[in-house]
C-alpha cells in the first residue's frame, strides 16, 4: 500500500471523476439523511390519525326476547381488558310499582315502611285492573349516568337528594331515579315488584329502592333507573333467597347493551380477535358493530404510503450500491491501461483492487461527509452515523464489484493496443 | 549458467474462431550481459513469447525457468516485480504521474520509501539522458523518445537483471531508435543486463549479440 499515495495523486488529477464521485455521494447522503425525517413525518401523521379519530362501537342483544348480549363474566373481562376508554352498559327487567299517592291512600298518611310494603302487597293483585293506578315498565340499570341518552337530556331538570348526584349510578347502593309524576320525593323509598322471565317461567319478587333523584314528566323508554351493580347484587340476592325456599333457578344477570369507545385504535385487531374468541362476533343473538370506517379510510392510505416509504429505503440503499458500481465501472474502464501497467510492474489483482477500492472509499467518505455537513448546515437533515455508514458500505460494495470486473485485464493486449 | 531458459515451450490459445498454436517448441537459454533480438514477421509469436518470458502467462507445454525454477512454480506477480522489467512500444507510463513519480512507482512496490528512492531515481534518469528539468513533467509533455527513456529508467530502478522490450523503437524516429538501442546495448554489455528485444527491424536486430528468428511460432536458423 506504499504506492497508494501515488494512486491517490492520479485520482486527484482526474478532477472531473473525483467531482463526480464526491457530488454523487454527497447528493445521496443528503437524500438518505433527509429520508428518515420524511418517514417520521408520515409516521407522526399516522399516529395523529390513530389518536385523533375516535372509534366507537356497540354490543347489542339481537331480537326482543333474546338473552343478554354480554354475560356478567364477559362484562368484567371487558371492563378489565384496558381496551376501552369509555364503556357504557345497560340492562333491564320488568317492574311494577304504585304512585306514592295511591300507596299512602291504602296505607294511610304517615304509615311506616312496613305498612307501606303491606299496602303494596295488597294492591298488587289489582294491578291489572284499569283503575288500579299502577305503573309498570322496564327498570333500566346503567353503569354510569352518561350511558343513558334520556337521562343526559334531562340532567339539568333532575332533583337530587342531598349528597347524591349523577355518580350514584356508578355505585352499588339501592337507589333509583324515578319520574316526579309518581309523587315520590328524593329520599322516599319505593317498593317494586320485579317480573323476570327465567326460562319459560315468570318469576316475581319485591324489592325496595331509595329515590336518589326525580326527573320531570315521563320518559317512555323506562319506568325507573337504578345502578347496574345494584341490579347485579339484586340478582345474586334473589337467587340466594329462592334457593333458601327450595326453588332452584338462576336469574342470570347480563348486559343487553354495551356502547364503547376504543382507547387505543392500534389495538383494534386485538379487540376484534377478543370479541370473535368470546363468540360475540358472528353470533345470531348478538349484534356487534365497530365503527372504524373513517379510521380505516383515513389511516389506510397513510399506512400504505408509510409501507412504501419504508420499503423504498432498502431500495435506495441498493440504488447507491448500483450507483457505486456504475460510476466505478465508468471510471475504472478508462483506467484499464493503468491497471495493465500496474500488473506489468508486478502488482497483483488483489493489490490493485484494494487500492482502487480505497480510492473510491475515500472519495465516497468525502462526499458523504460533505453531504452530511451541508444538510446539517442547511438544517434539512440530522446526522445519522448508521445511515452514513450504510451509504459508504453500499457504495463501496458496488464499487468493489465494478473494480473486480475491470481489473481482470488482458495485460499484454492492453499494453500493445494502447494507442 | 543461463539466467532465463525456455524449455520446449508451446503455447496454444483459443481465438474467436480457431485454436492457435502460437509457440511451437521453443528451446533457448538467455544469459546475462548479452543483448538478444527476437525477430520475425507480424503474427509469428514474438510478443507471445515475450509475455511468457515476462510471466504474464504460462506456457501450455514446457516451461520458462528463471534461476533454475519454473515460472509456473513462482508467484508470477513477484517474478515480474523482482526478476524482469518490461519495456513496451507504447512506453506504458502512468499519464497522470510525473516523470519522477513514474520511475519511483516500482520502487514503492518493492517497499522502498519515496524519500529513499529519490537518489536512485535521479541516477537512473541521468543514465538514460534525462536531466532534472524533466522530473516534474507529465509524460504527455515529452517526445516519444523521451518517454521511452523514462520507461527504460523505470525498468532500471528495479533490481531485475532481465529487460524485456517489445518493439521499444516502434514509435520512434531513426535518431531516437538508435539512441534507445545503444542504451539497451550499453546496459547489456556494461552493466550485465540480459536484454531481450522483440523487433521487426532487421537492421537494428543486427546490432544484437544474438538473433532469434521466429516463423510460425518456431525458431528457425
Amino acid at each position: 500500500m506504499k504506492s497508494f499515495p501515488y494512486i491517490w495523486r492520479m485520482a486527484l488529477r482526474r478532477k472531473g471523476a473525483c467531482l463526480l464521485v464526491v457530488l454523487s455521494t454527497m447528493a445521496a447522503a443528503v437524500f438518505m439523511l433527509f429520508y428518515p425525517s420524511l418517514i417520521e413525518t408520515v409516521r407522526t401523521e399516522l399516529e395523529e390519525t390513530y389518536d385523533g379519530i375516535p372509534v366507537t362501537g356497540s354490543i347489542l342483544t339481537a331480537g326482543v326476547d333474546s338473552a343478554p348480549a354480554v354475560s356478567d363474566s364477559l362484562w368484567r373481562e371487558l371492563q378489565s381488558s384496558g381496551y376501552f376508554s369509555e364503556l357504557y352498559a345497560s340492562s333491564h327487567f320488568g317492574v311494577r310499582a304504585f304512585p306514592k299517592g295511591i300507596l299512602e291512600a291504602k296505607a294511610g298518611a304517615g304509615a311506616s315502611e312496613q305498612d307501606r310494603l303491606t299496602a303494596f302487597q295488597t294492591l298488587l293483585p289489582r294491578f291489572e285492573a284499569e283503575d288500579s293506578g299502577g305503573v309498570g315498565g322496564p327498570m333500566m340499570a346503567y353503569n354510569t349516568f352518561q350511558a343513558s341518552d334520556e337521562l343526559v337530556r334531562v340532567r339539568d331538570s333532575i332533583r337530587w337528594m342531598d349528597g347524591y348526584g349523577e355518580s350514584c349510578l356508578e355505585g352499588s347502593e339501592r337507589v333509583c331515579i324515578v319520574s316526579e309524576s309518581w309523587g315520590y320525593r328524593p329520599g322516599d323509598t319505593v317498593p317494586f315488584l320485579a317480573r323476570v322471565l327465567v326460562g319459560r317461567s315468570l318469576v316475581e319478587g319485591i324489592f325496595r329502592l331509595k329515590v336518589a333523584g326525580t326527573y320531570p314528566g315521563k320518559i317512555t323508554e323506562f319506568a325507573s333507573v337504578m345502578p347496574l351493580k345494584t341490579m347485579e347484587e339484586l340478582t345474586v340476592a334473589a337467587n340466594t333467597a329462592q334457593r333458601q325456599h327450595g326453588n332452584y333457578f338462576a336469574w342470570t344477570f347480563g348486559i343487553y347493551e354495551v356502547y364503547f369507545t376504543v382507547k387505543d385504535n392500534r389495538e383494534l385487531d386485538g379487540i376484534k380477535t377478543m370479541m370473535t374468541e368470546r363468540g360475540l362476533r358472528g353470533s345470531d343473538t348478538v349484534r356487534v358493530r365497530i365503527d372504524d370506517r373513517i379510521l380505516k379510510e383515513t389511516a389506510g392510505p397513510i399506512e400504505s404510503n408509510l409501507a412504501q416509504l419504508e420499503g423504498s429505503y432498502l431500495f435506495f440503499f441498493l440504488t447507491i450500491a448500483v450507483l457505486g458500481a456504475f460510476i466505478s465501472f465508468l471510471l475504472a474502464r478508462d483506467r484499464k491501461p493503468e491497471y495493465a501497467v500496474m500488473r506489468m510492474l508486478g502488482e497483483s489483482r488483489l493489490q490493485i483492487t484494494l487500492k482502487a477500492l480505497l480510492e473510491q472509499f475515500v472519495l465516497c467518505l468525502a462526499g458523504v461527509s460533505l453531504g452530511a455537513a451541508a444538510g446539517h448546515f442547511m438544517e434539512v437533515v440530522r446526522f445519522d452515523g448508521v445511515v452514513c455508514t450504510m451509504i459508504l458500505l453500499c457504495y463501496t460494495l458496488g464499487a468493489a464489484v465494478a473494480v473486480m470486473l475491470t481489473v481482470r485485464v488482458g495485460v499484454m493486449d492492453i499494453l500493445r493496443d494502447k494507442e | 549458467m543461463s539466467l532465463l531458459q525456455a524449455q520446449n515451450v508451446h503455447y496454444i490459445y483459443q481465438s474467436k474462431y480457431q485454436t492457435v498454436h502460437a509457440i511451437k517448441g521453443i528451446h533457448f537459454a538467455f544469459e546475462g550481459g548479452r543483448f538478444y533480438a527476437i525477430v520475425g514477421k507480424s503474427g509469428c509469436g514474438k510478443t507471445t513469447l515475450l509475455s511468457l518470458l515476462a510471466g504474464l502467462d504460462l506456457p501450455t507445454e514446457g516451461q520458462i525457468l528463471y534461476d533454475g525454477k519454473s515460472t509456473a512454480e513462482r508467484n508470477r506477480d513477484h517474478y515480474r516485480l523482482r526478476a524482469v522489467s518490461l519495456v513496451c512500444q507504447n512506453y506504458n507510463l502512468f499519464p497522470l504521474l510525473t516523470v519522477e513519480e513514474n520511475v519511483t512507482y516500482p520502487m514503492l512496490l518493492r517497499g522502498v520509501k519515496p524519500e529513499q528512492a529519490g537518489k536512485t531515481v535521479r541516477e537512473k534518469l541521468t543514465a538514460v539522458g534525462l536531466d532534472s528539468s524533466y522530473y516534474k513533467r507529465l509524460p504527455a509533455m515529452l517526445s516519444g523518445g523521451e518517454q521511452q527513456r523514462v520507461a527504460i529508467a523505470r525498468a532500471l530502478v528495479s533490481d531485475a537483471k532481465i529487460i524485456l522490450a517489445d518493439e521499444p523503437t516502434g514509435n520512434l524516429d531513426t535518431e531516437n531508435s538508435e539512441l534507445v538501442f545503444s542504451l539497451l546495448q550499453r546496459l547489456a554489455h556494461e552493466e550485465g543486463y540480459c536484454v531481450i528485444v522483440v523487433t521487426h527491424d532487421l537492421a537494428i536486430a543486427d546490432m544484437a549479440d544474438e538473433v532469434l528468428r521466429l516463423k510460425d511460432g518456431a525458431l528457425v536458423d
